[in-house]
């Protein structure tokens, strides 16, 4: 499983809570987890560390958690949807793009999920 | 007769649109939804949450980490304690600590009375909302066992205060255990005899059997989790990844098959039994020793993803810390809200007269876990706050 999960990035972090990998194609990251029958996504977080977007992707084999981290750039982020693969992922795409202004190509939508229309844009950025 | 009776035309290309919510009597938190319907056959259904949204997640990023812990016990007023173990849990693996075994034992005891009050609460709500006032009416005073251990061990029904970073806040001496051992007891007894009841009444059979069928592919396409992943046949429990004390414990995860309203149902109620038997083993085992350890005010930078399994299915944390006393992020996704996408899928295809019994009875909903996140309403470059509020609030009524 390890040497699996090796493959797919920097595997920089591994403990009781689960796999830390920083990927840097996502995509093809998903098409292996695919393959390996996961098909759980569990949360998606965004994380502005003041330099850049980390977007993390939590997916979930034999009860362990896969955390998939990207880094995005901070101007205008922008990164594909994944609800392709994993269709349990909109409303987390939803809220990251709320939350901290992701463009997410492919799952657009103009009505915000929790925040109201007069709140504050992109409240978690800082 | 039948002759004088006006006809109406009924053209089935038209369909109605419905809204239920913000405010319904059916639904007991504000939440939206939009049905389609063609004539009482429900085709698309759209759901819209928000109408709780706090801003506990920016709001959690402003205070120290032993000021936290009290405003995720604040999410939610059902699975409070839930919320605490996974947020004192990330803190604890970002210091590397382990706690005592007596404190994991405690936690443990708490967290599965949570999920007996919680349990009972939705099996009395789905009575009330299925016609069948009785049920709610017994489940409810027997609920009332388990809301008066709580308040003997916290001084509180709600938010119970019981974990704190490093451990507990409160011993269970050994009068109170031998309570907890008593109730569990009778709530046992009380459960076998509401399994009796909601397997053979023909009330619940009626309105639960083959209503919101929510398929075992579709589960495993919207990441379904807790009860509502367990009844369509998924057996995905977090308990099973022996956080806390359950590493030392055995216990069946409840699984049906079907994954109709009446599945969740049993899937519920044998949880009820499960957990009483969980609570008991630990009441019989609870080792001796210290409840807590003192852990330092700064938390090593890092991050972390904890989960636990609340009442209502897998509750997961992310927590970053850059090496200060406050956290750098703090991510809580909950279980109602992995559940909102099997919804729709419930929905279409039954009646309108089942939203209720669907949205309630089979998702077990708790809207004020999904929303979290106080925005404060921004009037050009002011940011209103609590004290700002208020005397408008005064202005306004006085």
């Amino acid at each position: 499983m390890k040497a699996v999960l090796k493959e797919l990035g920097n595997l920089y972090k591994q403990d009781n809570s689960g796999y830390y990998i920083l990927v840097k194609d996502l995509e093809e990251a998903l098409s292996v987890l695919m393959k390996l029958g996961i098909y759980r996504i569990s949360n998606i977080t965004g994380c502005d560390t003041g330099e850049v977007i980390e977007v993390i992707y939590t997916f979930i084999w034999d009860n362990i958690p896969i955390n998939l981290k990207i880094e995005i750039v901070r101007d205008n982020p922008k990164i594909n949807t994944i609800i392709g693969m994993y269709p349990g992922a909109k409303l987390y795409e939803r809220e990251l793009s709320e939350m901290l202004g992701v463009k997410i190509v492919g799952n657009d939508e103009p009505e915000n999920l929790f925040l109201a229309h007069d709140s504050p844009k992109t409240p978690l950025r800082k | 007769m039948d002759d004088k009776i006006p006809k109406c035309n009924v053209n089935s290309d038209i369909s109605n649109s419905i809204p239920i919510g913000p405010q319904h009597p059916a639904l007991l938190e504000p939440e939206y939804f939009n049905i389609r319907l063609d004539g009482e056959t429900i085709i698309d259904a759209d759901i819209n949450v928000g109408y709780l949204h706090r801003g506990i997640e920016a709001a959690l990023e402003k205070k120290d980490y032993v000021q936290s812990v009290f405003l995720t016990e604040r999410i939610c007023g059902i699975c409070s304690s839930h919320h605490t173990i996974a947020y004192c849990g990330a803190i604890e693996l970002l210091h590397g600590a382990e706690i005592p075994m007596r404190a994991k034992y405690i936690r443990t005891i708490i967290a599965e009375l949570e999920r007996i009050h919680s349990h009972m609460l939705w099996l009395g709500v789905v009575g009330y909302e299925i016609g069948l006032d009785t049920l709610f009416q017994l489940v409810w005073r027997d609920r009332e066992h388990v809301m008066d251990l709580l308040e003997k061990i916290s001084g509180n029904r709600v938010n119970y205060a019981m974990n704190k970073i490093g451990g507990v806040r409160r011993d269970l001496d050994p009068k109170i255990l031998s309570e907890i051992s008593k109730t569990m007891d009778i709530i046992k007894k009380q459960v076998i005899h509401y399994i009796d009841i909601v397997s053979k009444d023909n009330i619940v059979i009626l309105r639960t059997k083959d209503i919101g069928i929510l398929s075992k592919e579709d589960a495993k396409k919207y990441s379904a989790v807790g009860p509502v992943a367990r009844a369509s046949g998924i057996k995905y429990d977090v308990r099973d990844t022996g956080y806390e004390a359950y590493k030392y414990i055995r216990f069946d995860v409840i699984t049906e098959t079907k994954g109709d309203v009446f599945s969740k149902v049993v899937v519920r109620a044998k949880e009820l039994i499960v957990s009483s038997d969980i609570v008991k083993h630990c009441v019989k085992h609870i080792p001796k020793g210290d409840i807590y350890i003192k852990l330092p005010l700064i938390v090593p930078s890092g991050e972390v993803v904890t989960r636990v399994e609340a009442p209502r299915g897998e509750l997961i944390y992310y927590v970053k810390s850059d090496g200060t006393n406050k956290p750098a992020r703090v991510k809580i996704r909950t279980p109602t809200y992995a559940n909102l996408l099997s919804v729709k899928t419930m929905l279409i295809g039954h009646d309108l007269a089942d939203v209720p019994v669907i949205v309630v009875g089979a998702l077990d909903p708790c809207f004020a876990c999904t929303d979290r996140v106080t925005i404060l309403k921004q009037t050009g470059n002011e940011i209103l706050d609590a004290s700002n509020l208020r005397s408008i609030a005064d202005k306004k009524y006085n």
